[in-house]
């Protein structure tokens, strides 16, 4: 979760990740971190996140995201 | 028949008495039947390209929509990786194949006329396509529908008629937007009871529409169009006006259908998408096109930008970049190349020349260096936070923002690339007027004026409220019945001198009506 963190507040300083639980929903993310927090989350894990993967469920929050990371390292 | 033109009004009166009159189990056959009327009253070749779109899009859809089969002991994932190739082998040719028919129909004469050019003789005949009513949004919304398919986001519609509802539903073919399949279907075919409140506001957004469009975009329209003409011989002060009011033109004129369409759509209880959030509140570039054309953007966006910057190719970019700049740079190349490659997408939308192509090259060019440029404005805007300083750089963004767009509308509204250069040259350099005769009081004489300065003072007024998150329409409804009275007679009186007191009025054509 600490590395999540870490990503996302690199990628978008600024935003408390650790309490937001609406990023998608209230706009905080757009299209454009997205693809940086999805490039650097498939690079430091080693997972592919495809286009479906893309949903508000899955990038709402710090945990959803640690979530969906989660899952696809299983899939693997 | 022109949305703008009594006939629709009639139209609609007609549509929506059959419609409430009908069962509610069969409305979404009056409005199949309605909106049909509607397009071929447009012209009947134009309805067979609409109809040869919907039948091929039916039939691949209903292929991409089939469940796998699956052999006896077979692994899951292995008839998972199976049914992706067969959805793949299916989508791939039917998108190429839709698409193919909006480029030859859209561009066939651009590309012929290049080809000519660079050969230096007529080697291929011009061809004179007919441009379907609205043809790059049933486009672009029958293949977002075939992916959205192939992807198991929803099962296709089985009833063909059904279907071609959701293609053709009318107050979306003049120009947008470009409805998804999730959102419009359930409305449209669910038969909606008659809510008054729903016509209330349908009628109340349709005036405002008509008001955009009757009041300020035609009324601009003359003026706009001679500076665009006649660029060799205005000032350049002049051309730099006509350009900043081509602004107002365009979102009146494209906002106003809007609201006219969603009005009407609304008469029969279905909300279409929205199109456009105060776009000129804007205080950078990725705001505006957050704001500005919402349906197109986020179609871009989820079919063409997300696949593209989440692509192998552009992982392997990511990982070169990495091993060659610095970390905080290297994760900006991605999708600063997507939407470079979108914007482009964007001004090839808009029509064809190379004047649109480098629209969208202005507007990639600029996003892109706006996400470079990020993490130094977050750190200049997090000093600022809370200070004094900050109202004066939210004005910044405004008016920065706001330049931009409009240098952008010299490519935009140009018919070619070296009218745009040239108009942009002889404002830069300040250029005086070549026509002594020409004098702006001809286009904007003291009843103009006052005319535009209290449809647009309304505009202000009403955009300001939305961007406060409160909804002109129902706040307008809670007034005393005088007070409504009172705002519905201004505006209706601005709409009718608009049209009646200018004997030269001529019912101007929506500018994205034929994209």
């Amino acid at each position: 979760m600490e590395k999540i963190l870490e990503i996302l507040e690199g990628c978008c300083p600024g935003v408390d990740f650790e309490t937001e639980t609406a990023l998608i929903d209230n706009g905080i993310l757009e299209s454009l971190d997205i693809v940086m927090i999805v490039g650097e989350l498939s690079d430091e894990f080693g997972i592919e996140i495809t286009v479906d993967d893309l949903t508000a469920e899955n990038f709402n929050s710090a945990e959803a995201i640690f979530n969906l990371v989660n899952k696809l390292k299983e899939e693997e | 028949m022109s949305v703008n033109g009594a006939y629709f009004l009639l139209f609609l009166l007609i549509s929506a008495v059959f419609y409430y009159a009908a069962p509610k189990k069969i409305r979404w056959f009056v409005l199949l039947c309605a909106s049909v009327t509607f397009y071929l009253l447009n012209g009947i070749k134009a309805g067979l390209y609409l109809l040869a779109t919907a039948l091929f899009t039916y039939l691949a859809s209903l292929l991409l929509g089939k469940k796998p089969s699956v052999a006896d002991g077979e692994d899951p994932a292995s008839v998972k990786k199976r049914d992706k190739r067969r959805k793949r082998a299916i989508l791939a040719p039917a998108l190429i194949i839709n698409f193919s028919v909006l480029g030859v129909l859209k561009y066939g004469g651009f590309f012929v006329t290049t080809v000519n050019t660079l050969i230096g003789r007529t080697a291929i005949p011009l061809p004179s396509f007919i441009l379907p009513l609205g043809i790059s949004f049933y486009i672009f919304q029958t293949s977002a529908y075939l992916i959205d398919t192939a992807k198991g986001k929803y099962p296709p519609e089985k009833n063909p008629l059904k279907y071609l509802l959701f293609v053709c539903w009318f107050p979306q073919m003049v120009q947008g937007p470009i409805n998804r399949f999730d959102l419009l279907s359930g409305q449209l075919y669910a038969g909606s009871p008659l809510d008054w409140e729903n016509i209330r506001t349908g009628l109340l957004r349709m005036i405002f529409g008509i008001l955009k469009k009757a009041a300020v975009a035609d009324a601009l329209a003359p003026f706009v169009a001679d500076v665009y003409s006649n660029y060799q011989s205005r000032s350049g002060g002049v051309i730099l006006l006509g350009a900043a009011l081509y602004c107002l033109q365009l979102y009146c004129d494209f906002s106003g259908g809007i609201d006219l369409l969603c009005g009407a759509s609304q008469l029969f209880g279905i909300k279409m998408s929205e199109n456009f959030r105060q776009p000129y509140f804007s205080t950078s570039l990725a705001d505006f096109w957050r704001r500005w054309h919402i349906s197109l953007g986020e179609w871009m966006k989820d079919y063409l930008f997300y696949p593209i910057a989440l692509s192998k190719r552009f992982a392997k970019i990511t990982k070169f970049a990495k091993k060659h700049m610095s970390p905080g740079s290297a994760k900006r190349v991605t999708p600063c190349i997507a939407t470079f490659i979108v914007f482009l997408a964007v001004g090839i939308w808009q029509g064809p020349g190379w004047q649109n192509i480098a629209y969208g090259i202005w507007n990639g060019t600029l996003m892109s260096l706006g996400l470079i440029w990020a993490p130094v404005g977050a750190r200049i805007r997090k000093r600022l936070n809370g200070r004094t300083a900050a109202v004066p750089l939210l004005i910044w963004g405004i008016i920065r923002t706001n330049v931009i767009v409009v240098i952008g509308r010299y490519f935009s509204n140009s018919s070619s690339l070296t009218q745009a250069f040239t108009m942009l040259g002889r404002t830069f350099s300040f250029a005086p007027s070549g026509d002594p005769k020409y004098t702006l009081a001809a286009y904007f004489d003291t009843f103009m004026t006052v005319r535009l300065a209290v449809a647009c003072g309304l505009l202000i007024f009403i955009s300001a409220l939305k961007e406060k998150g409160i909804d002109p329409i129902e706040s307008f409804c809670r007034k005393k019945w005088y007070v409504q009275f009172a705002v519905l007679s201004v505006c209706l009186v601005i709409i009718v001198i608009g049209i009646y007191a200018n004997s030269n009025y001529v019912p101007i054509s929506y500018v994205y009506e034929n994209v």
